[in-house]
C-alpha cells in the first residue's frame, strides 16, 4: 500500500494518468476497506497539485450522478431483437453445435462441412477455435472454418480480431478475398472493405500477401497496418493510442479521433441498418472526436444537432445531415 | 479538506462542461489535445476561484477558456492567432440546452453510458449503482476479488464521466431540478 500511495502522489502532468489515479482513489474510497489513513494520503494527493482536485472533483461528481441510476436500469438481453430476424444466424449457431459433434465423427462420418460464423448488423461476438485461437468478430461479418484445416479460416467479409494459439509447426492462415495472412501466433485484426484488406497487428508477426501477380508479401509486426488492394500493398504505422482506438469495437465502442464526419458516419453505418446519410460537403468535413457506442446512432445525431448545430431529417430507413 | 471552493466547482463549473467541450471543439483542431485543454481550464478557474468566486460562472469559464486557447496558439505557433478573432465571441446564448436538461434525458444519458462499458464493468457498476450492493457484496456475486471490483468501478466511472462530458457533469442536478421546479409554481 505505502508503494501504491507513494507513486499515486507523484504529481503527473499526463491528463489520463491523474484521471486514472483519481478514479483509483474514488473508487478505494468507494469500498470497505477505507480507512482515516487512507483519507490522509488521498488528502496529500489532492492537496499535491489542482489538476489532481479538479479531476478528482469531475469523476465525483460523474460517480455520484450514477447514483440516479439506482433501481432503474434494466440491462438489454443478452439476444438482441434484431437476431431474431436473422435466421441464419441461428443456422449458424446450429452448425457450431453440430459440428462439435461433427469434429468427433468427421474421420469416419466423412463430413466435409465446415462452420460459418455470421454476425447480424450491429453484432459482436466471440468464438473459440478447436486449437485454442480465439476470433471476436465486428459487425455485419461472416467468416468459415474448415474441419480439414485446423489452422485456418476464411474471412468472407466484414472485421474480425484474431488471438492465435501459439504454434510454430502450424501457422496459423486467414484468406480474406485475394489476400492472405499468415501467423504464428499473434494478435491482429483482418477487416475487409469490398475488395480491399486491412490488417492492423497488436503484437507478434504476420506475413500479408497480396493478389498480386508475383505474390508480393510484407511482414508486419506490432502496431503496423497493412492495406492490399488491387494487387498494391500500403503500410502504415500507428502509435499506442491510434491502436486501443481501432480496436475498442472489441469493448463495443468506436473512436473518433479527428475523423472527418464522412469518414464516422461510413463507419457508423457499418453497425447499424438504418444509415446516416451527408449531403452536405461542408458538413462532411467536420471534424469529429470521441468515443461511441456504435449502435446508438440517435445519440450521435443528438449530438452534432446540440454540439455542431446540423439540422437531421429523420427516416424510416435513414437520417439526413446538413447544416 | 473540503471546502466552499469544491461545492461552486461541482455545482457551477463542471455542469457546463459540455459548454465548454463545444467551445474548444469549435475552436481548436487538434482534438487530443481536448482532454489536457479542459483540465488545464478547471485548474486555472479553481485557482482564480481561491482568491474570490466570480460573478458569473459561464462567462468566466470560456473566457479562461478563450485566453488559455490565445495563450497555447503564441506558444504552439501552429496557428495563427489571427484565427482566434472570433473567439470573442463567447455568445451566452448557447448556455441554455444544459441548464434545462430534464431528469429524463439525464437518466438516458447515464443508460447509454452504461450500454456502452465492457461486459464485466458493466455487472459491476450495475450491481454497485442500480442494485446498491456494497463493493464487498458485488465481489461475492461476481465471483472476484474485492481488488479487481474497485478497478473495474474505476473503469466505469471515467467512463461515466466520458460519457456524461457532452451534457456537462455536475452534482448540481437534483437542485437545478429543484430550482426549475420552483420558477414553474
Amino acid at each position: 500500500m505505502r508503494q501504491q500511495a507513494r507513486s499515486m502522489n507523484e504529481a503527473n502532468t499526463d491528463v489520463a494518468a491523474v484521471e486514472e489515479q483519481a478514479a483509483a482513489w474514488l473508487a478505494r474510497e468507494d469500498g470497505e476497506a477505507w480507512h482515516a489513513g487512507l483519507q490522509r494520503e488521498r488528502d496529500a494527493w489532492l492537496a499535491a497539485d489542482t489538476r489532481h482536485r479538479v479531476a478528482w472533483l469531475r469523476l465525483r461528481a460523474a460517480w455520484r450522478r450514477a447514483d440516479r441510476l439506482a433501481g432503474e436500469y434494466v440491462e438489454r438481453p443478452a439476444g438482441r431483437p434484431v437476431l431474431a430476424r436473422f435466421s441464419s444466424w441461428r443456422m449458424a449457431a446450429a452448425l457450431v453445435l453440430t459440428c462439435g459433434l461433427g469434429a468427433a465423427l468427421a474421420p469416419t462420418l466423412g463430413w466435409q462441412q465446415g462452420v460459418r460464423h455470421a454476425t447480424a448488423i450491429g453484432e459482436n461476438r466471440t468464438i473459440a477455435l478447436a486449437d485454442g485461437s480465439r476470433l471476436t468478430l465486428n459487425t455485419a461479418t461472416r467468416l468459415r472454418t474448415s474441419p480439414g484445416a485446423a489452422r485456418k479460416v476464411w474471412l468472407d467479409s466484414g472485421e474480425a480480431w484474431f488471438d492465435i494459439a501459439h504454434d510454430p509447426a502450424h501457422p496459423f492462415v486467414v484468406e480474406a478475398g485475394n489476400s492472405r495472412v499468415t501467423v504464428l501466433g499473434t494478435r491482429f485484426t483482418v477487416r475487409r472493405d469490398g475488395p480491399s484488406t486491412t490488417v492492423l497487428v497488436e503484437q507478434g508477426r504476420v506475413r500479408v500477401t497480396g493478389s498480386g501477380e508475383r505474390g508480393e508479401s510484407v511482414e508486419l509486426t506490432r502496431h503496423q497496418e497493412a492495406t492490399a488492394s488491387a494487387g498494391r500493398i500500403v503500410l502504415a504505422e500507428h502509435t499506442d493510442a491510434q491502436l486501443e482506438q481501432r480496436l475498442a469495437w472489441r469493448e463495443g465502442r468506436i473512436v473518433f479521433d479527428g475523423a472527418t464526419l464522412a469518414e464516422a458516419v461510413a463507419e457508423f453505418n457499418r453497425y447499424n441498418e438504418r444509415k446516416l446519410v451527408v449531403n452536405d460537403a461542408q458538413a462532411a468535413a467536420l471534424r469529429i472526436g470521441g468515443s461511441f457506442a456504435p449502435t446508438n446512432v440517435d445519440g450521435f445525431v443528438r449530438l452534432l444537432e446540440q454540439g455542431f448545430g446540423l439540422q437531421a431529417r429523420r427516416g424510416s430507413r435513414d437520417i439526413v445531415l446538413s447544416h | 479538506m473540503f471546502n466552499h471552493l469544491d461545492d461552486w466547482f461541482t455545482e457551477e463549473v463542471l455542469p457546463l462542461e459540455g459548454i465548454l467541450m463545444r467551445y474548444l471543439r469549435q475552436n481548436w483542431r487538434d482534438s487530443a489535445e481536448w482532454p489536457d485543454l479542459r483540465q488545464e481550464v478547471y485548474v486555472r478557474v479553481y485557482e482564480a476561484a481561491r482568491s474570490g468566486l466570480p460573478e458569473r460562472t459561464a462567462p468566466f469559464v470560456l473566457a479562461t477558456a478563450r485566453n488559455l486557447l490565445i495563450d497555447r496558439a503564441r506558444r504552439t505557433q501552429v496557428v495563427s492567432i489571427d484565427a482566434y478573432a472570433e473567439l470573442d465571441d463567447l455568445s451566452v446564448c448557447e448556455l441554455t440546452p444544459e441548464r434545462h436538461a430534464s431528469g429524463r434525458a439525464e437518466l438516458n444519458a447515464l443508460v447509454e453510458a452504461l450500454d456502452s462499458l465492457p461486459a464485466r464493468c458493466r455487472e459491476a457498476v450495475v450491481l454497485r449503482k442500480v442494485d446498491g450492493m456494497s463493493q464487498r457484496e458485488v465481489a461475492a456475486e461476481m465471483g472476484i476479488a474485492e481488488d479487481t471490483v474497485e478497478k473495474q468501478l474505476a473503469k466505469g466511472m471515467r467512463a461515466i464521466a466520458a460519457a456524461l462530458s457532452a451534457r456537462g457533469i455536475g452534482a448540481g442536478i437534483v437542485k437545478l431540478e429543484r430550482k426549475l421546479r420552483k420558477q414553474g409554481q
